[in-house]
């Protein structure tokens, strides 16, 4: 029964990184009580933080970490032209996460930073998340990514399903889990126009979504922000929140408006 | 306490699928085939022309899907699903053998004992086709129960006609009057060109006696209701089969919902009467 | 006859002794907000409490509940599943008690939903009257959602040193047995509670500008109103109006696949009108996609659809929706302004 339902027969996977802090690779490496079936299910090919054998042949890429390099951009489409499915993990590489941050401020100014006098050494360009670079067929979302979101993406794809992500925002699950509202205690949150999918984990924990899933399929921005300004957010203090996580769309958008563009 | 526990009682799930096995399977077109069911139970579906099932193949969900076959054709029933997502393309996969759910019938279907002694003006725009073979078929097998048979049918294009070598016996039929057109011309295609109320031209409608029945997109309905009205016959006459978002089937979970109506239950087919009153028929 | 009267610190002990035995859901606090939860004896409970964050429905239609599992090998296996618990539901409001009394309509008598019936037939509902407004959002009066009429098995009027005990249903009459302390009532206390009604009318002062009766016709003349744009515009389609809404009961059915790929469950889960995607098909193309008609949509399948088809109120006036919402749409506004300027058309 059912034989040939399965789209993808025991895949062999390959886990990139790339700026990020590794922490979604971890999430992987912690699914400790499923990992045994996952490897019925799955062959990794290539997989730094796990194992030292390297591969070059894959089915399924996964690529955690957004886009900070001239070279990330590259190994990009290498990967795409050797994987027939692609997908991201976590919120650096998608929407852009903490990475993104460099956006908001001057780059090269940012690479002196960190790198000092070295700086010319590395070319650092502006943050991209990975599908600005290549296409992209999921992500898994998440500042790190969910374990049980992860596995339901997983067997998503070997039955042929589109993996699992919400259209709708943050506030849909934040209400099913009667939290109390972060308008409702004096503070400000970006969950009415930030993907769900999390559980609502911030603001289930007392504090409040800062967006890093992303936006929602159809977020009312205009009225989100109409309502941060009544609540006392200033427009600078209102784009510093988006930036946060939203980086690259915040970054890039204001970009447009500069004269070569 | 004592009162009765809830366990004492036995419940039904109005979820729960019957399995039916996949006894033929036609690639009809690139995205659409043609599949052939048989009920585990060995029991007959039992549906009405324009009735839908709910399919299951589990692990991938549940979907809705008209049944195309006609019920005087015995204890199988076909369905022809267009591959564009989970469970259409999970379900391409599968092969002989392998078991489905299924949910139903569901729906009310086309009025087929109203329909008897009078003319029946059967028009179908694209997937239209498919629930309307049933009623189609249906009639073709009792045609002495009927009037004057009038089909006509519009495609995008030539390969996008479905049934074929139905359509062709259907033309050449006596008691039938069949009619196709394409929006566009194919390298072969020799019949007319543009929409289907092009045909509409070349038919004479019986006002007093003519049941039309119309499936299709929306565009097509907004046309030919216009086209049918002008003929004279009166709003509650005119028959057609609506598609909406669909998930229970069973007018509970809000989805398929036009204003205050279950588009699961009281429909899909409808008469223009009904429809014409609700804004979100989009008509 | 079955009218009962039962002293507080009884009603306590009573409590104690059921959450002992049973599993008791009631109303807890949370700071500002109100929740129905497992209780352990009565000291968990919080008597002040107003419409929960989300309704005491929950346990009737929870946001997630599981219909059918299945699993294959060489044929396939399906099975039903029924949560056939019993449980005791404590302090549910009158409002609450009347969407109760619609889903029953429903979910049981109209679809025969074994998956409903289960947890219908498990619970033992307690209410508790209100008796006066709980903030400047309900308007249970004028909807006539005030009056408990059923629903219940048991329904509690507070009476200063006791309740007096209604009983709703021949398992409320079981129920009984459990008030140790209660006694029966007499005409005195029949007369107390025709005076507590009495001044419990009066507190409620009408916060509606047309009568809840006239609600469906409002509406129905209402289609064209500018002030559906206006909502539309601010509307976030966060869907915490659906969610805390004791009478939507709309939902998705998705499956989830196990990781043997071989077995899985098949569940609904809560969905709302107010999502862009819940009435999308086939080609992306969305039957109500523009927010303003999903708004329109949700009044009218709350303030008329619901009316007209099962010929009782389908908004309680519990004013969970408009308790809410963060750009506050509120019914009480809505239905005001839309009987204040029925003029103003597209
Ligand atoms: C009464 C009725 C009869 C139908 N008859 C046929 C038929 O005979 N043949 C046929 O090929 N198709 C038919 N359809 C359409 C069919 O139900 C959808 O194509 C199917 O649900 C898509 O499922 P999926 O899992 O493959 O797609 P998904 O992966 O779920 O999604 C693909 C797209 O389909 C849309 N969609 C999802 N679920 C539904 C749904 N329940 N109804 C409509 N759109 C949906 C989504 O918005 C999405 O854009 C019918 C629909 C209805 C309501
Ligand atoms: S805390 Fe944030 S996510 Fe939760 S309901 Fe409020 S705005 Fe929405
Ligand atoms: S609540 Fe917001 S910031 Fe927190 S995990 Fe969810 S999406 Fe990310
Ligand atoms: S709670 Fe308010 S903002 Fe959210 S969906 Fe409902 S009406 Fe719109
Ligand atoms: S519509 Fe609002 S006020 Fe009416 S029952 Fe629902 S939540 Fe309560
Ligand atoms: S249609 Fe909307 S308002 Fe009505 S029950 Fe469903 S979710 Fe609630
Ligand atoms: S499909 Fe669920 S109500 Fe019609």
């Amino acid at each position: 029964m059912y034989e040939n339902l399965p789209a993808l027969k025991k895949p062999r996977v390959a886990v990139f990184e790339l700026a990020s802090c590794a922490g979604c690779q971890l999430q992987i490496l912690n699914l400790e009580d499923e990992l045994v079936d996952v490897l019925q299910l799955i062959e990794f090919a290539y997989f730094k933080e796990a194992m030292s054998n390297t591969s070059e042949d894959y089915d399924l890429a996964l690529i955690e970490g957004a886009v900070t390099r001239a070279s990330d951009e590259q190994k990009l489409l290498e990967i795409r032209e050797k994987a027939a499915i692609v997908g991201t993990i976590g919120s650096c590489a998608y929407p852009v996460g903490i990475p993104g941050l460099k956006n908001s401020g001057d780059v090269e100014a940012a690479s002196e930073l960190v790198y000092g006098a070295k700086a010319a050494l590395f070319p650092s360009v502006p943050v991209k998340p990975v599908d600005a670079v290549i296409d992209v067929d999921f992500h898994v979302l998440g500042c790190p990514i969910e374990k049980d979101e992860f596995l339901h993406t997983l067997t998503a794809l070997l039955i042929g399903k589109k993996p699992p992500i919400p259209p709708y925002s943050v506030c849909v699950e934040c209400r099913m889990k009667e939290n109390v509202c972060a308008f409702d205690r004096g503070e400000t949150c970006l969950g009415a126009v930030t993907r769900a999918g999390c559980g609502a984990l911030c603001p289930t924990y007392g504090s409040r979504c800062y967006g890093c899933r992303g936006p929602a399929d159809d977020p009312n921005e205009p009225s989100l922000e109409a309502l941060l300004e009544k609540r006392g957010k200033t427009p600078e203090q209102i784009a510093a929140d988006y930036a946060l996580y939203n980086g690259y769309r915040e970054g890039t958008a204001g970009r447009r408006e500069a004269p070569d563009g | 306490m004592n009162v009765q526990t809830a366990a004492e009682f036995i419940l039904d799930s109005p979820f729960l699928p019957r399995s039916a096995e996949i006894i033929r399977k036609d690639r009809l077109n690139d995205t659409e085939t043609l599949y052939q069911l048989r009920l585990m139970d060995g029991s007959e579906l039992g549906h009405l022309p324009g009735q839908f099932v709910e399919l299951s193949v589990y692990g991938v969900g549940e979907a809705p899907f008209s049944i195309s076959s006609s019920p005087t054709r015995g204890r199988t029933f076909e369905l022809c699903i267009r591959r564009v997502g989970d469970v259409t393309g999970g379900l391409e996969r599968l092969g002989l053998g392998d078991q489905v759910g299924i949910r139903g019938p569901l729906g009310r279907g086309f009025p087929v004992e109203t329909m008897r002694g009078k003319k029946a003006l059967l028009i179908a725009g694209g997937l239209g086709i498919v629930p309307l073979r049933s009623l189609i078929v249906n009639i073709l097998d009792e045609r002495e129960d009927f009037g004057d048979v009038t089909i006509l049918y519009g495609s995008k294009s030539p390969d996008d006609l479905l049934f074929r070598d139905e359509l062709t016996q259907w033309e050449a039929r006596e008691d039938v009057d069949f009619r196709m057109t394409t929006d566009i011309a194919g390298p072969k295609w020799k019949g007319n060109v543009g929409p289907v109320t092009t045909l509409f031209r070349r038919i004479e409608v019986d006002s007093r006696n003519t049941v039309p029945v119309m499936v299709g997109p929306p565009v097509m309905f907004r046309h030919v209701v216009k086209q049918v009205l002008a003929c004279g016959i009166p709003e509650d006459r005119i028959i057609m089969s609506l598609e909406r978002r669909m998930k229970c089937g069973i007018g509970e979970c809000g989805h398929c919902q036009i204003n205050g109506v279950y588009v699961c239950q009281e429909g899909p087919v409808f008469t223009y009467a009904e429809l014409k009153r609700m804004e979100e028929a989009m008509l | 006859m079955f009218d009962r009267v039962i002293g507080k610190s009884d009603l306590t002990d009573s409590l104690d002794n059921l959450a002992e035995r049973y599993r008791v859901v009631a109303p807890v606090s949370e700071g500002t907000r109100y929740r129905f939860a497992e209780i352990d004896g009565a000291r968990d409970l919080d008597e002040g409490y107003i419409p929960t964050a989300l309704p005491p429905t929950k346990y009737l239609r929870p946001p997630r509940e599981n219909l059918i599992t299945f699993a294959w090998d060489d044929e396939i296996q399906v099975e039903p599943v029924f949560d056939q618990s019993d449980f005791i539901l404590f302090g549910v409001r009158p409002c609450d008690l009347h969407a109760i009394r619609l889903l029953d309509e429903i979910f049981d008598r109209e679809k025969d939903d074994g998956h409903y019936q289960a947890r219908r037939l498990g619970a033992s509902i307690i209410g508790v009257e209100c008796l006066e407004p709980c903030d400047e959002h309900c308007f249970c009066h004028a909807m006539g959602t005030l009056e408990a009429a059923a629903g219940f098995d048991l329904l509690l009027t507070d009476a200063g040193d006791g309740y007096y005990v209604r009983v709703g249903t021949d398992k409320g009459r079981q129920l009984l047995t459990e008030l140790s302390g209660a006694r029966e009532a007499v005409y005195e206390d029949r007369r107390r509670l025709r005076k507590i009604h009495a001044r419990r009318d009066q507190a409620f002062e009408p916060r509606l500008d047309v009568e809840g009766s006239q609600i469906p016709a409002l509406l129905a003349d209402s289609n064209d109103s500018l002030l559906w744009d206006v909502l539309g515009e601010k509307c976030l389609s966060c869907g915490a109006c659906t969610n805390a809404c004791p009478t939507c009961f709309c939902f998705d059915v998705l499956d989830d696949l196990g990781l043997d790929l071989k077995s899985g469950t098949r569940y609904r889960t809560w969905d709302s009108c107010q999502l862009e995607e819940f009435a999308m098909v086939g080609t992306g193309e969305s039957f109500r996609q523009p927010r303003d008609m999903r708004v329109k949509h949700r009044f009218n399948h709350k303030g008329r659809y619901l009316v007209e088809r099962y010929g009782m109120p389908g908004c309680v006036g519990c004013g969970r929706c408009g308790r809410d919402c963060l750009v506050g749409i509120d019914p009480i506004g809505v239905f005001n302004q839309l009987k204040g300027q029925p003029v103003e058309r597209r």
